[in-house]
């Protein structure tokens, strides 16, 4: 909140740049997650920043000062991926453009046919799945990044592997 | 999750990376929107300050004026020459003394100066005869004039018997007055003008007779006095016309000089003036 403080008061740009090292890295992962797209995430992000520069004032008088500009930002970008996802349900994008990049290392088939349907789960399971599996999260973390309780996600992650499973089972992969 | 096939677990761990790091564009297009939000910040707390300033000045004022008012009264804008009869009556009869003052600062008695207290108590007893205004107005100023007298310390001049004096005076023509006596003949008079007494007695009867509020009677302070004007005047031309026996001529211009000796408008001065040269004193 100093930072931001700073930037307020005297307009420090420097401040700006080191509220978004800190933060980017989190943010992006989380917003990658829901949207499955590397430039979508990236807009996201930027618009939590550029958001967090408009409303500033506010973050740093909102609840007696001592809103977190952390969950403020992550609250911000999780509402602007889930918004340029029902956008994106609005409007579908080109498979081509949707199609995640395939992981390096292993088999095409098998990896493709597994995030191809990892990319058919509904969009808070997908993101739970890619937060717990792909970057180690804890409940409570991926809780945290998508406004839910620790638990709630164990029930998501929970229905979420049941379905890859049966994906997988129909599609003959070999588990 | 630990049911969770190896073979599903290490695909899932393999999964597509998101970006660490924001790319230039996405920078850069941070922070013009930051200097742009920081310059509406200061702009708005500039306005707001501004504002606020505007209004507290506005406050004060509106304060200010307010304390000013209830602290001091209405604001005095004309000059306290008005009289209310009732607050006159009720002042005589409470300390006379304190009118005296009150009677020297009035000005409509101040061209008058040969009066004294008996003619003036004459000339009020003929002046009340006529009006009963006057009269109600100057019984107790009569009284004031006798107990002045007496005592010797303030010129003895009620004021209504001030103002009856030169209503007597208007409606007289000039050889009638006290230093034309002799004279055997006198131009014609026009009817005077009405005097502030005239004006005001009527306002003043109301307002004791109808137990109305005080109201207060503008009285003029240099009405012209155009009939004594026009006297003096006709005086002056008969006897530059040569209208006038040599033996009468001075008397009857000092008789009209005297007319408008208390008068101050230009006309009064200018024909003073001219009654001055023909009787050969400047």
């Amino acid at each position: 909140m100093t930072l931001l403080q700073r930037y307020l008061d005297v307009g420090d740009e420097g401040a700006v740049s080191t509220l978004v090292e800190r933060h980017q890295a989190d943010l992006l992962r989380t917003a990658h997650a829901l949207l499955g797209d590397a430039s979508a995430a990236q807009d996201a992000v930027q618009e939590g920043f550029v958001r967090m520069c408009r409303d500033a004032a506010d973050v740093v008088g909102g609840s007696g000062g001592r809103t977190s500009v952390g969950g403020w930002l992550c609250t911000v970008v999780r509402n602007a991926a889930l918004d340029m996802l029902r956008r994106r349900r609005a409007a579908p994008l080109p498979d081509q453009i949707r199609q995640p990049t395939p992981p390096q290392g292993t088999a095409v088939d098998d990896a493709s046919l597994l995030w191809a349907a990892v990319d058919r789960l509904p969009d808070v399971e997908r993101a739970a799945v890619m937060l717990r599996f792909r970057d180690g999260l804890a409940y409570d973390e991926i809780g945290a990044r998508l406004g839910k309780t620790a638990n709630h996600i164990g029930v998501i992650l929970h229905q979420a592997v049941t379905r890859l499973r049966n994906d997988a089972r129909l599609a003959g992969m070999a588990l | 999750m630990n049911d969770l096939p190896p073979r599903l677990a290490e695909l899932l761990q393999c999964g597509p990376a998101a970006p660490t790091s924001l790319d230039a564009t996405h920078r850069q297009a941070i922070q013009i929107a930051a200097r742009q939000a920081w310059f509406r910040h200061r702009s708005r707390r500039r306005w707001t300050m501004l504002t606020c300033a505007a209004a507290a000045v506005l406050v004060a004022g509106v304060a200010g004026w307010t304390i000013r008012s209830l602290v001091e009264g209405p604001v005095e804008t004309s000059t306290p020459i008005v009289a209310s009869a009732p607050e006159l009556m009720a002042k005589e009869r409470s300390d006379p003394a304190a009118l005296a003052p009150m009677a020297k600062s009035m000005p409509v008695i101040a061209d008058v100066e040969t009066n004294t207290t008996r003619a003036g108590e004459g000339r009020l007893a003929e002046q009340t005869a006529q009006e009963p205004a006057v009269a109600m107005v100057a019984k107790p100023l009569e009284g004031r004039a006798a107990s002045e007298a007496v005592a010797g310390d303030v010129p003895a001049e009620p004021i209504v018997a001030a103002r009856s004096e030169r209503r007597r005076q208007d409606a007289q023509p000039p050889a009638a007055s006290k230093a034309t006596k002799d004279a055997p003949a006198s131009p014609p008079v026009m009817a005077p003008a009405p005097t502030a007494v005239a004006l005001a007695a009527p306002a003043i009867a109301a307002a004791m007779s109808d137990a109305a509020p005080p109201s207060r009677v503008e009285i003029p302070t240099n009405t012209p006095r155009f009939g004594q004007l026009l006297a003096a005047r006709a005086t002056l031309e008969a006897a530059e016309r040569g209208e006038l026996a040599p033996a009468e001529r001075n008397p009857a211009l000092r008789a009209a000089r005297d007319l408008i000796a208390g008068l101050t408008n230009p006309p009064a001065v200018e024909l003073r003036a001219r009654l001055d040269a023909a009787l050969g004193t400047r």
